[in-house]
């Protein structure tokens, strides 16, 4: 096809296009305006009814906590899957990894630049305080567990920076990441099942809601399950990163 | 009386933004620079969220789109540049 009849096609199609999108635009409300039915009710119920002052947490992990869920199962089975392909396991293992798991080996700081190591490591203690707000204070405020729990899993690897690749490993180790993330989605569960044993249905909110709304304790089962996204989150994305770091560590051993 | 859900200039001004930052992902042709571009364009986005009042929207966006997602995409791009270098020097010494 020339260059000419590709524009042509271009420009026809980008005219059909553009025609039928300013054509859906006309109808659609005004900005800001336009809220929904399900909307409306919960603006009046959510906060009465759960103590939770963030109505975005009361629906995400009280009203519709089954989807979360569900969007939990999905994360778990990506970090399984990429664990699979990515990690090299026991059986695969080679002389440098089992040099690497001796005490007495001592290897340099990872990074050679001192203002990125200064940097990173002044950052760690402040995402991590960042995040354990976030994560526990999603009930009253913008954020929670899915948020918190990416800040924290960033700070192992700001110490990786800052340090090595064996102190990565040392303050994330393995075996609690993997302990970590199944127990996350066991708490979940858990608590679903406590709404169904105690309750009417699953996920039904049936923990003490705390003395009034925008209190940090409160809101019962959706700051709980705030709590167990965080440990889940936190670990899944920390035990991708680590089939990196592992990879770093091999390559700087083969040196 | 001005209507106070009006779009503002600031909520224009970021609609904007988020027009350039895509433009500048797709015209990075370098997959390295696209990830920073794309790092870029998720801070945008996040803002823009922000000022169209969804601020559970901006920081899931912040943590994913200009954090957990750059962040893939510049680790497997290093990974696969390491294991390109390790095949070279294979062969160089057979």
């Amino acid at each position: 096809m020339s260059l000419r009849k590709r524009f042509a096609l271009f420009f026809f199609s980008m005219g059909v296009l553009g025609a039928l999108y300013v054509g859906s635009l006309v109808d659609l409300p005004p900005i800001g305006h336009g809220i929904g039915a399900y909307a409306e009710m919960l603006l009046e119920i959510a906060v009465p009814e759960t103590h939770a002052t963030d109505v975005v947490a009361a629906v995400t992990f009280g009203y519709r906590a089954i989807d979360t869920f569900i969007e939990e199962l999905i994360l778990f089975a990506a970090v399984v899957g990429v664990s699979v392909i990515m990690r090299r396991h026991s059986d695969e293992r080679d002389a440098t990894e089992r040099e690497l798991e001796h005490p007495l080996m001592i290897h340099p700081a990872s990074s050679e630049s001192d203002a990125v190591r200064a940097l990173t490591a002044a950052l760690a203690g402040i995402s991590l305080t960042v995040g354990l707000y976030t994560a526990a204070h999603g009930q009253v405020s913008p954020g929670g567990g899915f948020q918190g729990g990416i800040v924290l899993a960033s700070v192992p690897l700001l110490v990786y920076l800052a340090a090595s690749p064996e102190r990565y490993l040392r303050i994330a180790p393995i075996p609690l990441l993997e302990y970590a993330k199944a127990l996350g989605l066991l708490a979940f569960l858990g608590i679903g099942f406590a709404g169904a044993l105690f309750g009417q249905a699953f996920f039904d909110n049936v923990f003490p809601l705390g003395p009034r709304p925008s209190s940090v304790v409160s809101s019962g089962m959706i700051l709980l399950l705030s709590l167990a996204t965080t440990v889940e989150v936190s670990a899944g994305f920390v035990y991708l990163l680590t089939s990196f770091v592992e990879e770093a560590l091999r390559q700087r051993l083969t040196k | 009386m001005k209507d106070p859900l009006a779009i503002s200039a600031l909520q224009i001004g970021s609609l904007f933004l988020v027009a350039f930052g895509a433009a500048g992902v797709v015209s990075s042709r370098n997959p390295t620079n696209q990830a920073i571009a794309m790092s870029f364009y998720g801070l945008v986005l996040a803002l823009m969220f922000f000022v169209f009042q969804a601020p559970d929207v901006s920081l899931s966006q912040l943590v994913v789109g200009a954090l957990a997602m750059p962040l893939m995409i510049l680790l497997t791009l290093g990974k696969a540049a390491a294991r390109d270098l390790e095949k070279a020097r294979r062969r160089k010494q057979p």
